[in-house]
C-alpha cells in the first residue's frame, strides 16, 4: 500500500521533468514540438505565421507612445488614462492579452516610476509589445526592487536623491504603464512629433523620453 | 519555502544585461533574437486554446522546473520546456510521440500525416487577432465585500499563502512576507492565482496594491530610505490581526 502511494507521488513530480525526453538544444526542442502538435492537428502551421507577425510587426512599443502623447496634449484623456487605464487604452484600440488590467502611473517632479515582474517577466503586451530581453533577465528582476538607484544608473539614468522611486512589482494581472514627464522645449511639437520622444524605456521607467536631434 | 523563479532582491547577479554608447541607452534589439524564440512563443500562444489550462497553472510550470534547468535555461527555453510538460500533464501528447517527432528531425524525415483530423478547439489563423484582442481578463464579480480599504495599515502573511497545496503556486513574493505596508489601490475582485493554477476554480478575492518603504522591506542599507516598492497582493495574503 505504501509502495503504492510512492509510485504515484514520483509520477506526479515526473511531469515536471518531461521536458528532457527532448535534446537539449533549444532549436531542436521547439521543431520537435511544432512538427508533433501540426502533425497531430493540434495547432496549425498557418497560425503559427499570424502569432509571430502580429508580434513581429504590429503590436510594440509605438502603440505605447501614441498613449503617452495623447495623454501629454489632451487633458481630459489624460484624466481618463489615469482613472481608468484600461478603458482609456481602449479608445485606441489597444486591448486584450497581458493588458487586460491597465494602470497607468505618473511621474513627477517627487515620484519616478519603474515596473518590473520580479516572479516571471508580466509586462503590457498591447502597448509595449513583447519585453526586451534585459526586462526579462535575472539580473533586473532580482535588482530592481532591491537597488532601483543602482539599476537606473546602469541605464544611464541618474535621478536626484530628493526624487522617490517607486517600483511596482507586477505580481498580478494589474498591468503597469508608466507616463512620463513632458520633456521641455516640446511645446511647438505635434501629437505626432511628441509620439517618436517617448522610448519604451521610458514608459518602463527605465529611462525618459528622449529629443531627436535633427 | 519558494522556487527558483521568485528571486525579488537575490544577491549574486551582474549588471543589466544592455548596450550603451556614449552613456545613451541603445534600443537595438529585434522583437525575436532567433526564428527559434518566435516559434517557442508562437507554439505556446497556439497550444493555449487546445490545452485550456489557466495563465496561472502555465505560470507555474515554468515554476516548477527543476531549479537547475530553470536557472540555466533562457526566457523561451523555459516556455518550450513548461509547455511540454503542460501538454504531457494534459496527455495531449506522449514521450514515445516526442522521441519519435526527434528522431525524424534529426534524420531529416519529418513525418506528415496526411489523413490528420484537427483538435475542435485548434485556433485558426483568422481567430487570432480576435482571440489576442479579446485576452483572459481575470477580474470577477465580487463575492465578499473588501476587509480592507485604501490608507489601512497591513501586514503580509510569513509564509507561502498557498494553503491548498504544498509547494504550490503563489504570488507573495518571499523578500515581501512578514511585512508592513499600506494599501493604495483596491481592484476589486480577481482570480486567486494560488487556486486557479491547481485546478481549485477562480477563487476570487479582492486584489489590492500595497506599497511597502524600502527600508522596511531592505534596511536602511540599499540606497534611498524614501523609495517605494508597490505589489499587488490579495486578500488572504494579508492580515491586520496585530494592528
Amino acid at each position: 500500500m505504501i509502495k503504492k502511494i510512492n509510485t504515484k507521488k514520483n509520477n506526479t513530480e515526473n511531469i515536471h521533468h518531461s521536458h528532457n525526453i527532448l535534446p537539449e538544444e533549444p532549436e531542436l526542442r521547439v521543431k520537435a514540438l511544432e512538427t508533433l502538435l501540426v502533425n497531430k492537428g493540434l495547432v496549425d502551421r498557418n497560425t503559427l505565421n499570424e502569432l509571430i507577425d502580429t508580434y513581429e510587426n504590429r503590436i510594440g512599443p509605438k502603440n505605447g507612445a501614441k498613449v503617452i502623447a495623447k495623454a501629454w496634449v489632451d487633458v481630459s484623456f489624460k484624466e481618463r488614462l489615469l482613472n481608468n487605464a484600461t478603458k482609456a487604452i481602449e479608445e485606441l484600440s489597444y486591448t486584450g492579452r497581458q493588458g487586460e488590467h491597465m494602470v497607468v502611473v505618473e511621474n513627477t517632479y517627487e515620484i519616478h516610476n519603474m515596473v518590473v515582474c520580479t516572479l516571471c517577466s508580466c509586462y503590457p503586451w498591447p502597448v509595449l509589445g513583447l519585453p526586451p530581453s534585459w526586462y526579462k533577465s535575472d539580473e533586473y528582476r532580482a535588482r530592481a526592487v532591491r537597488e532601483p538607484r543602482k539599476v537606473l544608473k546602469e541605464f544611464g539614468l541618474l535621478l536626484d536623491e530628493k526624487i522617490k522611486i517607486k517600483v511596482w512589482d507586477s505580481t498580478s494581472e494589474m498591468r503597469y504603464l508608466v507616463l512620463p514627464m513632458r520633456p521641455k522645449g516640446t511645446e511647438e511639437l505635434t501629437e505626432e512629433e511628441l509620439a517618436k520622444t517617448v522610448t519604451r524605456n521610458s514608459m518602463i521607467g527605465t529611462g525618459l523620453p528622449e529629443l531627436i536631434n535633427d | 519555502m519558494t522556487r527558483s523563479h521568485d528571486m525579488g532582491g537575490r544577491f549574486g547577479d551582474g549588471n543589466i544585461p544592455i548596450k550603451l554608447k556614449d552613456g545613451r541607452f541603445i534600443d537595438d534589439e529585434p522583437v525575436f533574437k532567433f526564428e527559434w524564440h518566435a516559434k517557442a512563443l508562437a507554439v505556446t500562444l497556439a497550444a493555449a486554446p487546445v490545452g485550456k489550462w489557466s495563465i496561472d497553472k502555465g505560470r507555474f510550470f515554468r515554476e516548477c522546473l527543476p531549479p537547475l534547468d530553470y536557472s540555466r535555461f533562457s526566457y523561451y527555453e523555459k516556455w518550450i520546456s513548461a509547455l511540454v510538460n503542460l501538454l504531457v500533464e494534459k496527455k495531449l501528447i506522449n514521450s514515445e510521440e516526442l522521441k519519435n517527432a526527434v528522431n525524424e528531425i534529426q534524420n531529416n524525415k519529418p513525418y506528415i500525416n496526411q489523413e490528420k483530423h484537427y483538435h475542435p478547439d485548434m485556433l485558426k489563423p483568422e481567430d487570432v487577432s480576435i482571440t489576442l484582442g479579446r485576452g483572459g481578463p481575470s477580474k470577477r464579480a465580487d463575492l465578499k465585500k473588501p476587509r480592507y480599504k485604501i490608507g489601512d495599515i497591513v501586514k503580509t502573511l510569513n509564509f507561502s499563502p498557498n494553503k491548498y497545496k504544498t509547494g504550490g503556486h503563489t504570488r507573495l513574493p518571499m523578500y515581501a512576507r512578514g511585512k508592513q505596508g499600506k494599501i493604495i489601490l483596491h481592484h476589486q475582485s480577481h482570480v486567486l492565482p494560488d487556486k486557479s493554477a491547481h485546478n481549485l476554480g477562480d477563487g476570487q478575492e479582492h486584489l489590492y496594491t500595497v506599497e511597502f518603504l524600502s527600508y522596511e522591506l531592505w534596511g536602511n542599507t540599499n540606497g534611498n530610505e524614501n523609495d517605494i516598492v508597490c505589489i499587488d497582493l490579495w486578500e488572504s495574503y494579508l492580515t491586520n490581526d496585530s494592528f
